[in-house]
């Protein structure tokens, strides 16, 4: 799968130790978004929700320029925010009348539904929603696809997820988030009891065959699921080893530490195995959200294609028990 | 004292505004006898739903007789014959 364009909205984390008053109001990191106009019609974005608008955002520039045989989505939470306002209305009503426009932005694949119907593409359409690895999985869809139907050869695949007042409030509660007044400029790095919480939306224009202007590659994905940490390390070395690659032949790690002290010991393990590649830590970039591992692509994207020569790039994330692991390479010029 | 047409008019403008979440439109730019489907507003059905859920919630008047809500939904003026009507 090679990656012919990528396109991102996320959050803007400070340069700084002051991560100002967004950050301290909602103790998260929410997205900027842009102004739509232009790109997203007025009378359909008025009854978006911010996952809807986000993904919307990021995917109609790209749609719009390229042919596409299929568009599938990873969103752990979809419209959540539209979902209980849904729920609510249920319960405020005692289920009477109720509106329909929170209850069709309330589903997980109102993103790509509206894709394909405003751009009249009826084309294979479908929606992962598999927690920390719904991402993953519509790649692993795409790579099927690719493989079983001659007739697609490319396709739009997103990573979406928003935070709704009611979902961080759950999750923090479950101890996956955490709210802090401020955080270290080095947060991921630091010991909480929970991840510091952020959202966005990626996008990527994918083609089954390289072409004259992108030799960068989706090379493999591999997920696991309650692994232990000496597990993790052998998948690893499994996966190098399929395609005949040593640690050493990896020029680029990118981990999804994400300051929450119950995954540091499994990235110290998976980092310590490329003593010679150049680290990242992606979530300092775009915090935790479950599609986090489409902003580590994105990155990965942007900086493979700076590269001449034949460089590989591999993403490590784990987030409730799930891990994924993701293998980019660059073919040299 | 019950309120005049005026205020009642300018409350349902209000309404639809936000039960229809039109971004760029105020309420004080909706004429009473603009057509509201078909016209510059750019209702569609899912905003004839809306309107429907809006008038059972804010003013307890049900339409269950499709052919009676077209007439009932063609206008603000029309809204506002049966809001009165009812009342």
């Amino acid at each position: 799968m090679y990656i012919q364009e990528a396109n991102h909205i996320g959050i803007h984390v400070p340069d700084s130790d002051d991560l100002g008053n967004i950050f301290l109001e909602n103790k998260c990191f929410l997205v900027q978004e842009p102004d739509y106009t232009g790109i997203i019609p007025s009378n359909i974005l008025r009854r978006m929700g911010k996952a809807v608008r986000l993904g919307m955002g990021v995917a109609l520039p790209i749609i719009q320029k390229y042919p596409v045989d299929a568009i599938i989505m990873g969103t752990a939470n979809g419209g959540l925010e539209d979902c209980i306002k849904f729920l609510n209305q249920i319960v405020e009503f005692e289920e009477g009348v109720l509106t329909p426009t929170n209850f069709v932005q309330s589903t997980p694949n109102a993103l790509a539904g509206q894709l394909a119907i405003l751009t009249q593409n009826h084309c294979y359409n479908n929606t992962h929603t598999n927690n920390a690895l719904s991402f993953e999985n519509a790649l692993i869809d795409l790579k099927l696809q690719f493989e079983d139907h001659e007739n697609i050869q490319n396709a739009i695949v997103g990573a979406v997820d928003e935070i709704s007042t009611y979902n961080f409030t759950i999750d923090c509660l479950t101890g996956i988030f955490i709210k802090k007044d401020q955080v270290a400029k080095n947060w991921v790095l630091e010991n909480y009891k929970g991840a510091i919480a952020g959202e966005g939306a990626t996008m990527f224009y994918l083609t089954k065959h390289s072409n004259n202007t992108s030799t960068i590659k989706i090379k493999a994905i591999s997920v696991g699921l309650l692994l232990d940490e000496h597990e993790i390390s052998e998948n690893v070395k499994e996966l190098l080893l399929k395609h005949q690659l040593s640690v050493n032949d990896i020029q680029f790690i990118s981990t999804g530490r994400n300051g929450d002290e119950r995954y540091q010991s499994i990235y110290d393990q998976v980092e310590a195995l490329f003593p010679n590649a150049a680290l990242n830590h992606f979530k300092s970039k775009c915090a935790e959200y479950k599609t986090a591992t489409g902003f580590a692509v994105y990155e990965a994207f942007q900086t493979l294609q700076k590269q001449t020569k034949t460089s590989h790039y591999l993403i490590f994330n784990t987030l409730n028990q799930r891990q994924s692991l993701i293998l980019i390479e660059k073919e040299s010029n | 004292m019950s309120k005049s047409r005026e205020e009642i008019a300018l409350e349902l403008k209000q309404h639809i505004v936000t039960y229809l979440n039109l971004l760029d439109i105020k309420p004080e730019e909706i004429k009473n006898d603009e057509p509201l489907f078909g016209g510059d507003l750019g209702l569609d059905s899912i905003d004839s739903v809306e309107l429907i859920v809006m008038l059972d919630r804010e003013y307890g008047i049900k339409i269950k007789n499709p052919t009676e809500g077209r007439t009932i939904l063609n206008s603000v003026d029309s809204i506002l014959d049966k809001i009165q009507s009812e009342n």
